[in-house]
């Protein structure tokens, strides 16, 4: 079914988006919704289905089933007016070795028909002024990147679509990339898209994640509620048996990991001193106690986890 | 359009396109003085047309193979087809511009090679001057077989040139472009082989008869511009 009007403000919109190569569903049933303004990471495992959703995203291939749109223009209809919105970066050796960088955005600044000044404009974002004339050929890949994503950002699109953007670059490469996407919704007023299968980077750019499992789009939404609301709380206690007992009648389920318990909390800091009060009255020692607030990763593998079991048992069923 | 050339021709700076447009030319014009230097001194209108016959024989199939072959590899071998595709640009346009650059260096290629053998004879003078080439160089007789030679090579070019864009390996249009040319070798004097796109240029000069020439050049004019046609169609539908 194709969308309608896209709803007010959602910069990508799928309904039953799929793709089908063969006999085999690389993406099916893909119901996308990216607000605009946001910085949306789209997590998946390799061969989840990221790589052929940007792919339709950006109307280099066409949807076997469902329909995707960019600020309300069907990708496949309305080709044209969609990529006039958008920007991509899906391969950081996309360049010409042989140019300098700003040959290589003049190259794509002239196809898109902007003024000159554009290039020094996007060079500065990406903080590339210096590099810039010299051959592509002699860059890093972390520079590479960031001549792709200033490629990306000529002509000021309001979505920018990346496709793994951190593959491949050093921590400082890393570090440098996310200082630079995490300012880009203020500085440009655009929406980021972009894939990774770097859990820690993508949390702390992404304002939505959408995560992909076996061709189909498994979660999605603001990253905050979508994240496990309980902490995990260690503790190492003198007499582990007797902590068991202790938290369990206090209404907890503790796990022994290693040489002491974990227990889920939910009631925050207070919680957890009270329970630190019960431990000690009831004579346990408490040589560690330690919260852990929940991360992208213990989501993504709890998410994994969940749709592997559901997996199984449907073929053992 | 004129934007997409210039850009096309821009991201050739430093390729092996260049050395291979200066030498494909210079390579006719060494057999050219060879022969020149082992036969009766030759009239300058049959110089002329044996330099041009030699080159569309087997040197302008080939390069034109290296070409097509160089001139997708750009795009091929950084990736970078994805990036283009996906800009706002009519994806026909992309392609045109591209085949646009691959008549234009064989149409330079073509230049060259009548330029050169005026040289070339003006060497074989100075040299051996009892084998100079007789009378006055023909440049209306070169410039017409030039200008005939380049129209009937539209057909090779744009199929070639499809087939290396279509596929990121080389192999496919380096195939084709031997197996063409190998017809071409093996079946001339035939006159069903100006039928195939590799052997259209050489039939104009190498014809027994005007009628056959003329009808290389048709079919490889309007074949080519029919190839065209269909690359362009095939390539913006195609999926990237």
């Amino acid at each position: 079914m194709p969308p309608t009007q896209s709803a007010q403000g959602l910069a990508i919109e799928s309904r039953g988006l799929g793709k089908r190569f063969g006999a085999r569903w690389a993406v099916e049933d893909v119901d996308l919704s990216v607000q605009a303004g946001s910085v949306y990471g789209f997590l998946g495992r390799n061969g989840a289905g990221k790589t052929t959703t940007i792919r339709l995203i950006l109307g280099l291939l066409r949807p076997t089933a469902g329909a995707v749109s960019v600020f309300g223009l069907d990708v496949a209809r309305e080709r044209m007016a969609a990529a006039r919105l958008t920007g991509s970066l899906l391969e950081a050796r996309a360049t010409y070795d042989q140019l300098t960088g700003h040959e290589n955005l003049d190259t794509t600044r002239r196809l898109l028909g902007l003024p000159a000044t554009e290039i020094g404009r996007v060079l500065d974002m990406v903080e590339m002024t210096g590099a810039a004339r010299r051959r592509v050929g002699h860059y890093s890949l972390g520079m590479r990147q960031r001549l792709g994503l200033a490629r990306a950002l000529l002509g000021g699109p309001r979505l920018l679509v990346m496709d793994e953007p951190m593959n491949g670059l050093d921590p400082d490469g890393i570090r440098e990339m996310r200082h630079i996407i995490r300012a880009l919704p203020e500085r440009t007023g655009a929406t980021v898209f972009l894939s990774s299968h770097l859990l820690s980077e993508v949390e702390q750019i992404a304002t939505h994640i959408g995560l992909m499992h076996d061709g189909r789009l498994v979660m999605q939404g603001p990253i905050g509620t979508l994240m496990p609301k309980a902490v995990e709380l260690r503790i190492r206690a003198g007499d582990p048996g007797r902590a068991v007992e202790v938290l369990a009648a206090a209404g907890h389920t503790p796990v022994r990991t290693g040489d002491g318990l974990t227990v889920a909390l939910t009631g925050g800091d207070a919680e957890a001193a009270a329970l630190n009060r019960r431990l000690v009255e009831a004579g346990c020692a408490v040589a560690e106690l330690s919260a852990r607030k929940p991360d992208l990763e213990t989501l993504y593998m709890q998410v994994q986890q969940d749709r592997s079991t559901k997996n199984s048992r449907r073929e053992a069923a | 359009m004129l934007t997409l050339i210039y850009l096309e021709l821009r991201k050739l700076k430093g390729s092996l396109i260049w050395p291979l447009v200066l030498a494909a030319p210079v390579l006719v014009n060494i057999f050219v003085y060879m022969l020149a230097t082992r036969m009766p001194p030759l009239p300058w209108t049959d110089a002329v047309a044996q330099g041009i016959g030699l080159w569309c024989f087997f040197i302008m199939p080939m390069t034109i193979v290296a070409l097509s072959i160089l001139l997708s590899g750009v795009e091929h071998g950084p990736r970078a087809w994805d990036h283009i595709l996906a800009l706002p640009v009519r994806r026909w346009r992309i392609f045109m511009a591209k085949a646009a650059v691959m008549m234009l260096l064989i149409g330079l290629m073509g230049l060259m090679l009548l330029v050169e053998l005026e040289a070339t004879g003006m060497a074989v003078a100075a040299f051996v001057p009892e084998k100079a080439f007789i009378g006055d160089f023909p440049w209306i007789r070169g410039l017409t077989l030039t200008a005939q030679t380049w129209a009937a090579s539209l057909f090779m070019g744009m199929v070639q040139l499809w087939i290396a864009i279509r596929f990121r390996s080389f192999v496919a249009p380096m195939a084709v472009g031997l197996a063409g040319t190998f017809v071409t070798v093996v079946g001339s004097g035939l006159s069903e082989t100006i039928y195939v796109p590799w052997a259209m240029p050489v039939a104009i000069i190498a014809s027994k008869t005007v009628e056959d020439s003329a009808l290389a050049l048709q079919v490889g004019l309007w074949g080519g511009v029919a190839a065209l046609l269909l690359m362009l169609v095939d390539l913006s539908r195609k999926e990237a």
